[in-house]
């Protein structure tokens, strides 16, 4: 079973060399980039991680219980591919997506994005058929075994089509530091509904760079979550553009930083067409040294009137050291419409703390009991099978040692 | 057996005195009430012996046997065994109710060596909320959030069942329940009674003593213990009022400031 055809057409090494040629012209991101000024380059040690070589395509097994298809990619086998269903299928580019890649190049105005493009042509494109309806998520799963100091750049393009119900799992994991620039381009088609969760647990000797476009159709319903655990530094962009009437976007967030692990997340609520609706709510943790960024835009454009969005942010900072910077903002062209943004960032409530204790929890205990409230809504959100194991990631994350 | 000594205790908050020198035991085996008009300090009394870190001791001592309760940490005294039953139980979004009491059961049994058995535990939890006529679906609810007065005050009474102190101090448990809530919140400290247990009761009225009737009565007032009795001193505090212990021993607290 290998659905994963291995051409590739021409435009994708004319995309990578347009790419390439962008980077002569531009040095890395600086504090002078609005969206880097609380990012210093110093933390991402680019040079010292070498790029890795493509990797190979091998036919995969049967997916486990929990999942309808899954896609693993590591550094030692390659890529494997197993579904349940014909409805999911795993490629590279082809033709008709020339447009769609083409576009993010014009839009995207980031040393990083081009380095991601101009690493390799191979992109992976997963399409969810046309009314498809999945019982079961697809899993894709990135990991890094055992290769030391890589730069690795995996890219892949999701399509939802019409009419399709699914849920998707991205995990990217790595036993050994790695650098991983990762670019994902999704589009949600008309009337379908797409819940994605993006799981981040690098090693924390790792750095991650990611530049995600999502593009809604009308009347479509897309729920995406992060959950950004592991790694020494990330600075993360999620971009969804509504571009159909009555469609929806939901996103979530779940952030923790321990030690002096440095998170820097940008959620774009882009409304480009009437009566849509959107609602972010992301959540964090700082502690230690640890630092979270937190840039949430709501944009409206002339053609999103009767929009409804929402954008709320809530951090706890465990300690004093620890740091969490909350920046929403609202980029509106007119009134007829309803947009709220709120943020809170503060200590645990010492009066929680103190009730905990009267039963038995000492301070730190109570503290990680607290934190952990605060991410239940979010937890209990994601498909049943991640639930649990990511609970228990988080409370060990919370409750362990720098 | 178990003494909780409380000797000429002498506490302030923010500099002003509340407590002006309290003589009190709590002793297993024994239920304690503490009444006396609103205040007089008995939620400042009862704050300090769970070591709530807003209230200042200026004097005198409270000890659990022969431990110096006060040089404890707040979770120490609690897996000493000490309880307190809030007045205003605080909320905790997030935390449901079935976790936060395995993991306060946990630490407890971690700190004699032990491990939670967990389906004995559950069992254990269903029994106490049926023996509380409350809904089995608490367990999943968040601590304390959203629940109304009567369902705060019962979820202090199931923590009691499942943490089974030795010593508790239940501060205003009875205030603003319905008589049916009043009589399983009852229900619930009548079940802890016996040689193991001490409790001490601060409510301001008779209500409750109706249905765990105390072994004996304190009254407080501006901040001391003016008199101690017998279950009758209810009836008599009933009849005649607060204004009885005012007039009575006010008079002699202006003589002793004086
Ligand atoms: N947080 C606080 N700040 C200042 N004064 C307080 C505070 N809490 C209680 N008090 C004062 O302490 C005294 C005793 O209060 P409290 O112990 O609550 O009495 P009781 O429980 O008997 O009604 C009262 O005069 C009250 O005003
Ligand atoms: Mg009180």
């Amino acid at each position: 079973m290998s659905p994963v055809t291995q051409t590739r057409p021409a435009w994708t090494q004319e995309l990578r060399e347009n790419s390439l040629q962008k980077i002569q012209h531009q040095g890395w991101p600086t504090k002078k980039d609005e969206e880097w000024r609380r990012t210093l380059m110093s933390r991402l040690p680019w040079d010292h991680f070498q790029p890795a070589q493509p990797t190979p395509f091998i036919a995969g097994g049967t997916p486990d219980g929990d999942y309808s298809a899954i896609a693993k990619i590591n550094d030692i086998d390659g890529l494997s591919f197993a579904s349940l269903t014909e409805k999911v299928r795993l490629r590279w580019l082809e033709e008709s997506d020339r447009p769609r890649w083409e576009k993010l190049l014009d839009r995207v105005e980031d040393r990083f994005f081009w380095e991601q493009l101009g690493d390799s042509e191979e992109t992976l494109a997963l399409d969810i058929s046309q009314g498809a309806v999945l019982e079961k998520p697809i899993l894709f799963h990135w990991n890094q075994l055992e290769k030391l100091h890589q730069r690795r750049s995996p890219r892949l393009q999701i399509q939802a089509h019409p009419g399709s119900i699914a849920e998707m799992v991205i995990k990217l994991d790595s036993r050994v530091g790695v650098f991983l620039n990762s670019v994902l381009n999704i589009s949600v088609g008309e009337g379908s509904v797409f819940k994605l969760t993006l799981i981040q647990a690098l090693s924390e000797e790792s750095y991650w760079i990611d530049h995600s476009y999502a593009e809604q159709a009308r009347g479509s319903s897309f729920h995406f979550t992060l959950i950004n655990l592991g790694a020494d530094t990330t600075k993360t962009k999620f971009v969804d553009s509504i571009k159909g009437d009555h469609a929806e976007f939901q996103a979530k967030g779940i952030y923790l930083c321990h030690g002096k692990q440095h998170k820097d997340m940008r959620l774009v609520q882009h409304h480009q067409a009437p009566e849509s609706l959107s609602n972010a709510l992301f959540k964090g943790a700082v502690r230690d040294r640890g630092r979270s960024v937190f840039q949430g835009l709501i944009e409206v454009d002339k053609e999103g009137h009767k929009t409804d969005a929402y954008l709320s942010n809530k951090n706890l900072v465990l300690n004093d050291g620890a740091r969490a910077d909350s920046l929403p903002q609202l980029k509106i062209d007119h009134n007829d419409l309803r947009c709220t943004h709120g943020s809170t960032t503060g200590m645990v409530d010492p009066e929680q703390v103190h009730y905990l204790q009267t039963r038995g929890l000492s301070d730190r205990e109570a503290k990680v009991l607290i934190s952990l409230g605060l991410f239940q809504e979010i937890i209990d959100s994601l498909p049943a099978s991640l639930r649990l194991p990511i609970e228990g990631q988080v409370e060990t994350l919370l409750r362990s040692d720098a | 057996m178990t003494v909780l000594r409380i000797e000429n205790l002498k506490a302030e908050i923010e500099g002003k005195p509340i407590l002006r020198g309290i003589d009190l035991e709590i002793k297993t085996g024994e239920i304690a009430a503490l009444m006396g008009p609103n205040g007089s300090g008995k939620s400042t009394l009862a704050h300090i012996l769970m070591g709530h870190p807003r209230y200042t001791v200026t004097e005198g001592g409270v000890f659990w046997n022969d431990v110096n309760l006060l040089e404890l940490e707040v979770h120490e005294r609690a897996r000493l065994g000490l309880f307190l039953a809030f007045q205003y139980p605080v909320e905790i979004p997030g935390v449901t109710v079935g976790k936060f009491l395995k993991r306060a059961l946990e630490v407890k049994l971690e700190a004699k060596g032990e491990k939670l058995n967990v389906s004995q535990y559950i069992k254990q939890l269903r029994s106490d909320i049926d023996f509380l006529e409350m809904d089995q679906n608490f367990i999943n609810r968040y601590l304390n959030e959203g629940f109304s007065g009567g369902e705060k005050k019962r979820m202090e009474i199931l923590q009691l069942l499942t943490l089974q102190p030795q010593i508790a101090v239940f501060d205003e448990t009875d205030s603003g329940l319905d008589i049916d809530a009043l009589r399983l919140v009852s229900k619930g400290i009548n079940r802890m009674r016996g040689p193991d247990f001490g409790g001490l009761i601060i409510t301001h009225y008779q209500r409750i003593l109706n249905y765990v009737r105390p072994d004996v009565v304190h009254i407080m007032y501006k901040g001391k213990i003016v008199t101690s009795g017998r279950e009758d001193l209810v009836q008599t505090l009933e009849e005649k009022g607060y204004d009885w212990v005012k007039a009575r021993y006010g008079i002699e607290e202006v003589a002793d400031v004086g």
